[in-house]
């Protein structure tokens, strides 16, 4: 008899000698192309490079090899790849610290929701434009009223002749001052008190189209990546609803499920990590067992995301495993940033001229969002404990 | 797998409080011998059928030697060609043991099974990767019996100018690879005692009342089991992800580095997760009658047994720090 635990450790087969080999391959090339990079001076390495990364250049650099939409059909653009190589691909870019916010949210989430839920029309005219590191996409989820709760999104949707007219306003919303486009939930029937989660929809907004607002939210330090986008009356055409009118929730849970337990839920500091471990190489038992500690829950973490993303090749990936990945991660890549703030006598600054300082100030100045950002941990762990049958 | 899971749990539930039972049980089975190719005695399949045996029992909270015939003493045998005789064979091991003109002598500790082994196979490293691997009758050496945290046998034994049965060397640093084995198959117990903690958790939160609500209903026991539930999800993947590698080679970089980074995530978990399981169970949990500490017991024996989290951490990092490769191409593998 199987219950809702057994997910938790169903096995996963590891690939084949032939698709481990084209991974390999894979690795290589992306390690030879960053490497390149660096020594051009392309990117400097940092810390959450998939939010604070933001590099037009580099994407297409990216695009031009194949390294966006590599999972999407070639017809699209695409390469037909597995979700595995472009998990592969992914944590190398990761890795490194290198620049790939430009066209992340498209690439993650966008293309794939696309090809899901999305009309053959909007496949044919964005997908292309998307893989090629052109088409920048930002997600409209978040509003003032709505953080962790997103049933109660209110920005709302009336139809006219041709189309829709939105009116709300968004928040947290990364890159939308240089992004062309917002996946945007919003209300298009009014709430049904039965039923939290009928009448939402998932529209594709212009964000330079009349009526659209789009205001800095200065980050903690100061930096610009998130914004608050006031629409007003915008007009979004028929062809720009994503899937079914009516059915955004599952349409947004489908794409949060799928796409929270990559490798950007345990990488976020992996730089700082890579360049303490450095530092301290030697340093005795006690900073190496801190160490080894960090490589091997890293280790473990790498094996559950690369189960799930080969639990997705398969058609049978678990929201349940997809949850703890990212609340798990998130947790080490914290934990990263203690142990390398405790071994370091120096203090952690912006503007050090030693790496190890530099990075640990990026990696404190960013570590508040990753235990929020794409659902709370203790949210997460309400859907796990809901997952495995806590009533 | 999932039959041969089955299959085990019927045995189990046979034999339930009868040891000896499910001990005879398993031997008329062969299923404490899978994994060893039937010419050294076994009844043949690989090393993950073995350890797949090894996690049934552990999930059903039964104490028997089998992982440490199958996987430790099986292997060691088919490297050196001996046929294994018939009853329990456990390894004795220990890096007091030497051996002069033939004869053994020293002291192996905290053995484990060797008090109820009818035949010992006995490693002593005659050379950095040349090992000597001696059988010997219990009869030939005095077992001081001793207990793990879980009342499982760890003895010593002490040789004095054993002369062996029959003796062969193998051409491998076995006693390196025995340890990384033996850590495996304390992991791969672990992961299935994990397995039931969680259920029993499960069950007693859904059925338990208190403040006129079951305990599943209270938020801070909801996330007290969803982080359990992490730790035993990120366990299994680390056992099966070690075995994967195992299977792949014995000794490889790889190999190594995925049972150590897999034997550090179980016992971090065990941690973990039997203080929330006692901890949600209230007590209940801690009496001799109810079950729980069937396996709780055990996670806390066999975290320490064959290397502990910051053992294996350190050999990890010694392992990354000593690759002439970036921390991430070792990470990847």
């Amino acid at each position: 008899m199987t219950t809702p635990l057994d997910e938790l450790w169903r096995p996963v087969a590891p690939p084949d000698e032939q698709e481990a080999a084209a991974i390999r391959a894979e690795r290589v090339r992306v390690r030879e192309f960053l490497a390149g990079s660096l020594d051009r001076g392309l990117f400097a390495p940092r810390c959450d490079s998939w939010l604070g990364g933001f590099s037009p250049e580099f994407s297409k650099a990216l695009a031009v090899r194949g390294w966006i939409g590599m999972t999407w059909p070639r017809r699209y653009g695409g390469r037909a790849a597995s979700n595995l190589l472009r998990q592969a691909v992914v944590e190398e870019l990761l890795a490194a610290g290198a620049p790939v916010a430009a066209h992340w949210f498209a690439d993650r989430q966008v293309g794939p929701g696309l090809l899901r839920y999305g009309s053959e029309e909007q496949r044919d005219r964005l997908l292309p434009a998307m893989a090629r590191g052109e088409l920048y996409v930002a997600i409209g989820m978040s509003e003032p009223d709505s953080g962790s709760d997103l049933a109660s999104v209110r920005t709302r949707a009336r139809q006219v002749a041709g189309g829709w007219r939105v009116t709300g306003t968004k928040v947290w919303t990364s890159h939308a001052h240089r992004s062309h486009l917002m996946l945007t939930l919003v209300r298009t029937a009014a709430p049904d008190p039965g039923s939290r989660h009928a009448g939402f929809s998932q529209l594709l907004v212009d964000l330079s189209a009349p009526g659209v607002t789009v205001n800095p939210i200065p980050y903690l330090d100061g930096g610009h990546h998130f914004n608050e986008v006031v629409l007003d009356d915008v007009f979004v055409s028929d062809g720009m609803v994503v899937g079914t009118p009516g059915q955004g929730w599952t349409q947004v849970t489908a794409e949060l499920a799928h796409e929270r337990s990559g490798p950007e839920r345990y990488l976020s500091t992996f730089p700082l990590l890579e360049r303490m471990s450095a530092a301290l190489a030697g340093g005795g038992d006690e900073v190496g067992g801190v160490l080894g500690r960090a490589y091997a829950r890293l280790w473990v973490l790498r094996q559950m995301s690369t189960g799930v993303a080969r639990s997705i090749d398969a058609g049978t990936a678990s929201s349940l495993v997809t949850a703890l990945v990212k609340d798990m991660g998130t947790r080490l890549e914290n934990e990263i940033v203690d142990e390398a703030r405790r071994w370091r006598p120096s203090a952690p600054a912006p503007d050090a001229p030693d790496g190890y300082d530099r990075l640990l100030a990026q990696a404190q100045l960013h570590a508040p969002g990753f235990t929020l950002r794409g659902g709370t941990s203790e949210i997460l762990r309400g859907l796990v404990a809901r997952a495995i049958g806590m009533r | 797998m999932e039959e041969l899971h089955q299959l085990i749990g019927r045995i189990c539930l046979d034999h339930d409080n009868d040891e000896d039972g499910l001990w005879r049980t398993l031997t008329e089975t062969g299923l404490d011998r899978a994994g060893i190719p039937e010419r050294f005695g076994g009844t043949g399949g690989d090393p993950a059928d073995a350890l797949a045996v090894a996690a049934a029992l552990a999930e059903h909270g039964a104490a028997t030697p089998v992982a440490d015939q199958s996987v430790l003493a099986g292997w060691l045998a088919a490297r050196a060609g001996i046929r294994l005789p018939a009853g329990l064979v456990v390894v004795a091991g220990d890096a007091d043991l030497r051996s002069e003109n033939g004869r053994i002598h020293g002291t192996a500790r905290r053995v484990p099974w060797a008090s109820r082994a009818g035949h010992l196979l006995v490693p002593v490293a005659t050379a950095p990767d040349r090992t000597a691997v001696a059988l010997v009758r219990v009869e030939q050496v005095r077992v001081r019996p001793g207990r793990n945290l879980a009342d499982e046998p760890r003895d010593d034994v002490e040789f004095v100018a054993v002369v062996p049965d029959e003796s062969r060397t193998v051409a491998a640093p076995a006693h390196d690879i025995l340890l990384h084995r033996a850590a495996l198959v304390r992991a791969v117990q672990i992961a299935g005692s994990l397995r039931a903690v969680l259920r029993m958790t499960l069950r007693y939160s859904t059925e338990r009342v208190q403040f006129g609500r079951r305990l599943s209903q209270l938020d801070v026991v909801r996330q007290q089991v969803a982080l359990m539930a992490g730790e035993v999800a990120a366990t299994s993947a680390a056992v099966g992800a070690a075995i994967d590698q195992l299977l792949l080679a014995d000794d490889t970089g790889a190999t190594r580095f995925a049972v150590a980074a897999a034997k550090v995530q179980a016992g971090t978990a065990a941690t973990a997760v039997a203080r929330a399981a006692h901890q949600v169970h209230g007590a209940i949990g801690v009496t001799r009658e109810y079950p729980l500490h069937r396996h709780t017991r055990r996670l806390w024996a066999w975290r320490d047994e064959s290397g502990g989290e910051e053992f294996w951490a350190r050999r990890l990092s010694a392992l990354v720090h000593g690759a002439d490769r970036p921390l991430w191409e070792t990470l990847v593998g």
